[in-house]
Formats: structure tokens, sequence, C-alpha cells
């Protein structure tokens, strides 16, 4: 059943636009609509601060000729407006055609949803919001005596799509997603350290009958009190154990990226014709999975109408697959993934990330630390970068210990990891049997967009990695 | 209400006055409304051929409604009468959620230059043909892919251009419009050899297109970037000099600026807490924020909240003269309001430089770079490692070895350590290489020593 979130663009108006779309010889022409809502509310000093909410409608006309894009964006709608969008978009292709009649199925259809939502974020008092932002800032001030300041900031958005293309798929799509993240600044004479830490995922707002907003604020300000005795990060290789979690950024920064379709079609990256090649150590197959309900990075269908679903996209080591978007897809011969995804009905649809992960292999995470005489631990981390065609990338630790002797010992000062993506992965000695995804607050940008993402691991050894600190470390002995 | 969707150019500010109107009946006193209009069109080219051509029009409308001291923010996108009329209702349901904050406020008017006298309108960018930003960005790429045989493809270049009216109206009386158009190319090209795929790319931004390098200018420094890094190498751990090339520096300025954001510093989440009049930084450093600079990328007349974006010294010869504020922040710390608020409709103030540079020096590039006898002339910094707390930071980074005076090889996979009060105090010279395609400029530096990481 399709909802009324769009009861203006009626069957007919959208087969008019989308046959306008296609009045100068596009291939392919799809209208995307989208309405969203935002609540967000912030927590300072001990009170609500700032309550906000937002709304959005809007609509991306997009025409495929051959390898060509053109794309209109608009959230002033009419019939005029819309179908002025069309002839913009409809530029890209120059060959005057005949008129082209196309089909539209008598309705939408609706996403079959992948994590029913129990409790509408809509439907939730503002009260209960900010009742969460005061049990997250008890959690962060009970925790240690010396805090100083916490933030804490709650936001949920309710984002209803509709797409409809010339080849006939018409459906919508619902999905809310939420999250809550706390700042803890902690004082020590004249030390001070800040630490953070999140929880949300894709689901409403039942999502915090399992996740405890108190001890996220706990989790914030335990990070903090644990950098305040932190000693310089070595500078230079190091052997390292990841966390399970958030260090899947790993995943995504050293080879995610590099297997968007867009950018292996465009040859600006060093997995570009490598299907089939040994890309990573046997120990490793790393995975693309939206349909997985719940976390960040699910999504029922793809921002161009694909359902989504699981990618091997490196199976013991060997590459297998590139996330694909329609484009790059029929261009090079490959299979939809679900992966075509866009910020929002302002920005053209690309290959990207949903939620990635690296696999559980057989080591115990334990064991795997107590395999290392001297190095370096990985628990928390903050973003990364990628440069594809070179394949450098870096991921910054915020939370991180040395190991000595087996054991993780004294925390250090964060610092950014470096590394070249197929290399470090060929490095990977022990794969640990804790594969878990990251608590959920993950956004990736590239191209100028940004899309919530998932990212996990379990916890892994690297042979060697260059660690970004300021102390001169010793030579690792292997 | 009778808001019209087809009105002319007035139609932002008319938009915000609606709104003014209707939130004055509900009898509220203290209120501020941002309307923004947008458009923005872009071409991309890859390889000969053209890729994508898009066109996005935006606009929409943020109101903030403050009761007894407790602030509401309703924003939309969608400015139909039945939409902004409960726009205004849910502002002030909201502000009866908040807590009262005695920083919450609206800007008095304030005389300030007419958007016009600031020169940030270019009409010939509203009637610029398609092809002919076709064949600019053309241009572009075939000078890219000349520019050097190891030039193996183009990952994509671009043409944008846009124009952006916005309309910030207040209970206090306060009316502003501005409006300023912005345009720039950008050519990314992929080098092959050695063994190596390198990337580098090039840009030039400007608010009037007579302003904008020459599409053969940009291609061939983009193509110089990605060739100049094949065969780079990893290096093993020093402490040597680091050279941060004028858009490296430009980086470091911008994270500068976030540390002195004024109610960070009251919140005690900033490096730079209880150093106001104290040296951080060289004394060859100063550093001015000036929205008032005809024609630049940052210039506004007024920042978003309605206040003046008038000229301010940040640090004058390393000794930190003033943070920067938005209304709240400076009345949380009997401050002033600096003009550096800044939103889009749909989000509330965060501080941002309008025209952030930092003085240039005597010193050409080249004379700077002959004073390193053993160092790296640092060009690219990956990642995002600050802790603005600590004011500890870490990069991955990639640039040129230099030896004797002399650029000897490429590196890359090392990183970059530190802290920003050391490396701002360890600014030993400045170059004279200042230049405009950001908002932040700041011309090459060199840090006396710093940790690389390396192999």
């Amino acid at each position: 059943m399709p909802t009324n979130h769009f009861s203006f663009l009626d069957r007919r108006i959208i087969r008019d636009v989308i046959e306008a779309a296609l009045s100068r010889g596009g291939d392919f022409a799809e209208l995307f609509a989208q309405r969203s809502s935002s609540n967000g509310a912030s927590f300072e000093e001990g009170h609500v601060r700032e309550v906000e909410s937002g709304a959005r409608l809007g609509v991306g006309i997009r025409v495929i000729k051959g390898e060509r894009t053109g794309y209109a964006a608009l959230d002033e709608l009419s019939k005029d407006t819309l179908m002025a969008a069309a002839s913009t978009a409809a530029q890209i292709a120059d060959s005057p055609s005949p008129d082209r009649q196309v089909t539209i199925p008598s309705e939408a259809s609706m996403t079959p949803t992948i994590s029913p939502i129990l409790k509408d974020v809509d439907s939730i008092l503002l009260a209960q919001k900010t009742r969460l932002l005061q049990l997250a800032d008890q959690g962060a001030r009970s925790q240690d005596s010396r805090v100083i300041q916490v933030v804490v900031q709650y936001a949920d958005l309710r984002r209803d799509i509709m797409i409809c293309n010339s080849e006939g798929l018409w459906v919508e799509d619902s999905a809310q997603i939420i999250g809550l993240v706390v700042r803890s600044v902690v004082e020590a004479g004249n030390r001070r350290e800040t630490g953070r830490y999140g929880i949300g995922g894709h689901a409403g707002f039942e999502i915090f009958d399992k996740l405890d907003a108190r001890e996220c604020g706990r989790r914030g300000t335990r990070q903090a009190v644990t950098l305040l005795d932190a000693r310089e990060a070595p500078a230079g290789p190091q052997m390292v154990v990841m966390a399970n979690g958030w260090a899947g950024v790993l995943l995504h920064e050293a080879v995610g990226h590099g297997l968007e379709a867009d950018a292996a079609r465009k040859g600006s990256t060093i997995f570009a014709g490598k299907i089939g090649q040994e890309v990573a150590s046997e120990l490793c197959t790393v995975v693309d999975d939206g349909s997985l309900p719940g976390y960040r990075g699910s999504i029922g269908i793809d921002d161009e109408g694909t359902r989504s679903e699981r990618t091997v996209l490196i199976e013991k080591g060997v590459l297998k697959a590139y996330l694909t978007d329609r484009l790059n897809a029929r261009l090079m011969g490959l299979p939809l993934t679900g992966n075509g995804r866009r910020e929002s009905y302002l920005h053209v649809p690309i290959p990207r990330m949903t939620n990635t992960f690296l696999e559980a292999g057989d080591s115990d995470p334990e064991e795997i630390l107590r395999s290392v005489k001297k190095g370096f631990y990985a628990v928390e981390f903050g973003g990364g970068q990628v440069d594809t065609a070179s394949g450098q990338f870096v991921f910054n630790v915020t939370e991180g210990y040395l190991i000595e002797d087996g054991k993780a010992t004294a925390p250090v000062k964060g610092a950014t990891l470096i590394g070249n993506g197929p290399e470090v992965l060929k490095q990977v000695d022990r794969v640990g049997s804790d594969c878990a995804l990251d608590p959920g607050l993950g956004t990736c940008g590239k191209a100028g967009q940004h899309v919530p993402v998932g990212v996990g691991q379990p916890h892994l050894r690297i042979r060697e990695m260059t660690v970004g600190g300021t102390a001169i470390a010793a030579p690792v002995m292997v | 209400m009778n808001f019209k969707s087809d009105e002319p150019t007035d139609n932002i500010s008319h938009l915000a006055h609606i709104v003014l109107s209707e939130i004055k009946k509900r009898g509220i006193d203290t209120a501020d409304i941002i309307a923004k209009r947008s458009r923005e069109d872009s071409v991309t080219v890859r390889q000969e051929q053209v890729e994508t051509v898009r066109r996005q029009i935006s606009r929409g409308v943020g109101i903030r409604v403050i009761i007894d001291g407790r602030l509401g923010f309703a924003h939309t996108s969608d400015v139909s009468e039945t939409s902004l009329s409960s726009l205004v209702d849910r502002a002030i349901m909201l502000a009866k959620e908040a807590f009262p904050d005695r920083g919450h406020g609206i800007a008095k008017p304030a005389p300030v230059p007419a958007s016009d006298e600031l020169d940030m309108f270019d009409h010939t960018l509203l009637t610029v043909p398609l092809e002919e930003k076709i064949d600019q960005v053309l241009r572009l790429e075939k000078a890219m892919l000349a520019s050097d045989r190891r030039i193996a493809r183009s990952a994509g270049c671009h043409w944008h251009d846009g124009d952006e009216e916005t309309a910030i109206v207040n209970t206090l009386g306060l009316s502003q419009t501005s409006r300023g158009t912005g345009v720039s190319i950008v050519g990314q090209a992929v080098a092959e050899g050695n063994g190596q795929l390198q990337s580098g790319w090039w840009w030039s931004q400007a608010r009037h297109r007579s302003d904008l390098d020459t599409p053969e200018e940009v291609g061939a420094e983009a193509g110089r970037r990605a060739a100049v890094q094949l065969g780079a190498r990893s290096i093993s751990t020093i402490k040597a000099p680091v050279v941060f090339e004028a858009q490296v520096a430009s980086q470091m300025l911008g994270v500068l600026f976030r540390a002195l954001d004024g109610e960070t510093v009251r919140k005690r989440s900033s490096y730079l807490v209880d150093r106001k009049g104290e040296t951080i930084a060289s004394n060859l450093v100063t550093i001015i924020d000036d929205g008032y600079m005809p024609r630049k990328l940052g210039t506004q007349n007024v920042d978003d909240e309605g206040t003046p974006a008038r000229k301010k010294t940040l640090v004058k010869n390393g000794i930190l003269k003033q943070f920067v504020y938005d209304i709240r922040g400076a009345r949380l710390s009997r401050a002033r309001p600096t003009g550096n608020a800044q939103r889009s409709y749909g989000s509330l103030p965060s501080l941002g430089p309008t025209n952030l540079y930092v003085v240039p020096g005597d010193l050409t590039r080249d004379d700077l770079i002959k004073t390193v006898k053993n160092g790296i002339l640092l060009t690219r910094i990956l990642g995002s490692g600050v802790n603005l707390v600590t004011g500890d930071v870490s990069w991955g980074g990639g640039g040129i070895w230099i030896e004797n005076g002399e650029l000897s090889y490429p590196v890359e996979g090392i990183t970059i350590a530190g802290n920003l009060l050391d490396l701002w105090k360890n600014v030993d010279a400045i170059a004279n290489d200042l230049d405009w395609r950001s908002v932040i400029a700041c011309p090459t530096f060199r840090v006396s020593e710093l940790m690389i990481g390396g192999k």
C-alpha cells in the first residue's frame, strides 16, 4: 500500500514528467521524491539548551543517456516547475526523439520493512526525548568527579522516499534513523581531556528500550578520564591489534571506497580490474550488507529502488565484487547490489557502502592480545580518509594503549594510523571470533554527499602499520 | 498570508517578512528569521565526454523564537501558506520545552556596507550558456592530460556556478538582504608509473568569473600534482623541519580558527583556554578575519544572525587578541559578537571564518624551501586527527623531501604529529604566496621541527 506522503505527485503528473525528461532522447528517466522530518535537542550545563524541528520536501529528476547523467533538483513543487526541471535534466541527451510513452504501474508498491518500527519517533513526546538527554548527562557526570562539561545531543530523522522510473518501477520506502551522542570534558590540575560516545541506528524510539543512555554518558566520561593519564603515542611502525566494532573504519577506508564501482570503472582505484585476484590475507572476508535490520547503514531499498542485499566483496582474501548503482552496473556489466545511494533529492545517486564489515575468524580475542610482545592496541576511533588512487588511507584512533608482553598497559594520546589498503590487509595475520558492528553513529562523506553507514570487524592483528605519534619508538621485532 | 512562489528577486526578503508578521501576530517579541534561496549548476567532464550536468534550486526558511529566554528552532523547505503557519506554531511549542538560557538573543540593527558595495555578485554568471561551461571544462581537462606523459586519465573535471540570496529579519527591526555568486573549476588527475597510481587535483574559485584562473592553468597544476607524487615512498621516522605548502597551511589555519571559538573556550574545551593576551604563535604570525574585503569568497556585510562581519585581528605578532563569537557565545562571555555566525536555514549558527588569513611574509616560496637542509614540503594531509581540547594533532601526510634546499623525491605513508601550540610557536618562516582560492588563506610556512612517523 502506498502512503499519502506524495499525494501531490499523482500518476499522471509523474508520467508527464518522466516523458518530458525523455523528450530529448534519454535512455532512462527517474523521479525521486523525498519528504523528511527531523527533530533534535541538545543538553548543556545541566539543561535542555535547544530544541529543533525541521521538514524537507523535494524532488530530483534524473536522465541517463549512455554514460551521461542530467539531473535537476527542486523543492518548489508545482506541475510547471517539475516540467521545467524535467526539460533541464533532459538536455543531457541531444537527439530529439519521437514522443516516448512510458508505462507507470497503477500504484506505488511499499517496500517491506527490514526492521519494523515499534515506536514511531513522531509519536514520542518531546519530554521523553529530553529525558534521554538528562539520563546521559547524569551518567556522564556520575562517572567521575573531575567532569567539567557535558554536552549531549539527540537527533531523529524520518525519511520517506518515492522512486518512479521509465522502466516501470514505482516504489516507496520509509525509514527512521535515531542517535544520541555524549561528549565529556574532564579536568585535573591544568590538564583537560575529552571523550565521546554515541549510540543509534536505523530504528524507531524502541532502540532505547535496549540501549542505555546513562551508560552512553558513562562511556564518554570513561574515555576522557583514561586519556587524562595518556602518554605520548609512539611514532613509526608498530604491530597493531584493533578492537572489534568501530575499528571497522579500517575496512571502510582501506578497501570499501576502492571497491565502489564508480572508482573501479574510472580506473581511479588500485582495485580496478582485480576481480578474482588476491588483495588481502586469506583470513579476510569482507561483506557489505544493508539488509541487516537495525544498523545505521541499513536500508530497505537504495535510493534508486533496488533492494538492499548482502554482497561479499572479498572472500578469503580474493576480490569478488564491486558495489554498484544502476549506471555503473550497466556500464560495467555487473549485477545491481543495492548501493546506489544519495544524501537527498538534491543529489545524484552514486555507489556507496551500507554496513561494511570483516567477518569473524577463529582466534580468541584475548589470545590475540597475548600474542603481541610489543605493539599498539587501537580501541576507539574517530574518522578516516582514503586516496583511492594510491590506496593511502588513514584513520584516527581516539583511545589506544601500548601493548607490553601481551597486555594492554599505558593509555596513549590519540594518533593517526596510516597504511596502504591492500598492503595492510595482506598483513592481517589473526582474526578474532568476536565480530561486532559499531554502536551506530557513522557518517560517510563522498563527492560532497553524506550518508549514514555502519562499520564492523572482530579483533584483529596487523603485523605492521605506521602509527602517527610523537614519541620515538624502538623498532618492532616480529 | 499571501506569498506567491514566483515573485521576483526580493521574494526571499518578502517571505521572511511574512513569517515575521505571523510571529508578531502571536504576541512573540523576540524572534529572528532566516530565509535562503540558492541555485547551483554544475558540469562534469571525464575523458573528453560530458558525464553529468546538474542543476539544483532550493530555498527554505528557519525561525528562532525566544520566549522567556527559551529557544525554539524550526525550519522547512516547504514555504506554502499552511506549512509556514504550522512552522511558527511548532517553534513556539518547542521553545516551551527548552530551559531558559541568558545567552539567547537577536541582533540589533547596525549600519553595514550595502551588499552591492562589497561586489559579491557577478551578473554575467546568470547567462553563461551550457556549451560554454562544457567548453571550459574540456579545455581544463585537455591541459591536464597534456601536462605530463604519465597522466593516465582524468578522474573528472568540473565547473560549478551558483548564486545565493539570504534575508535575515528580526523583531528588533533588523532587515538585511544580501546576495552573492560563486564559480569554480576543478581538475582531478590520475598519474600512473613506477607501479603506482597517484591522484592530484587543483582548482580555482571566485565570486566573479573574471577572477578565475584560466582552465589551462588549473589543468596543468592538477596534472603536475599527480605526476610529481609518482614513485613516492615512506621514510624512516624522524624529527625534522616541515614546510606546510600554502594549501595545507590553510588547513592548519582552519583548525586554529576552530580553537578560537569563544563558546568552546568558555566551556574549557579548547586548548586556548586562559590564553587571551598570551603568546600562542610565533611573532611572525598575524591572523585577520575580515568580511568586508570586496569580491572575496567569504565576503558578507552581515553574518547569518545579522551581526556586521567587520574586520578583526585575532592574533597579532603571535599574541592572542580575541576569540570569535556568535550572539549567544558573546552574551555568555560578556563579549561582542564578531560576525562569524554561519548557518543554513536548517541549522543553528556555528562559527565560521569570513575571509580568514595569515599576513604574508617576504620570502618567496622557493627561497623558503632553500632554507631547509633536511625536511619535508608537506603538500597533502589525510584524516582529521585533531584533539581541540589538548591541541594534540596527528595526520597522515604526503609531499616532497627536501635535501640541501632542493626538492628531492616524493614521500607518502608518513604521519605528522605534534601539539598545535608548539606547531604555531615554532613557525620560523612565512612566505609571500598568499592566495585566495578559498575563504581561508595562509601562505606557505615552515615549522622548525615536528615528529614525522614513517617506516
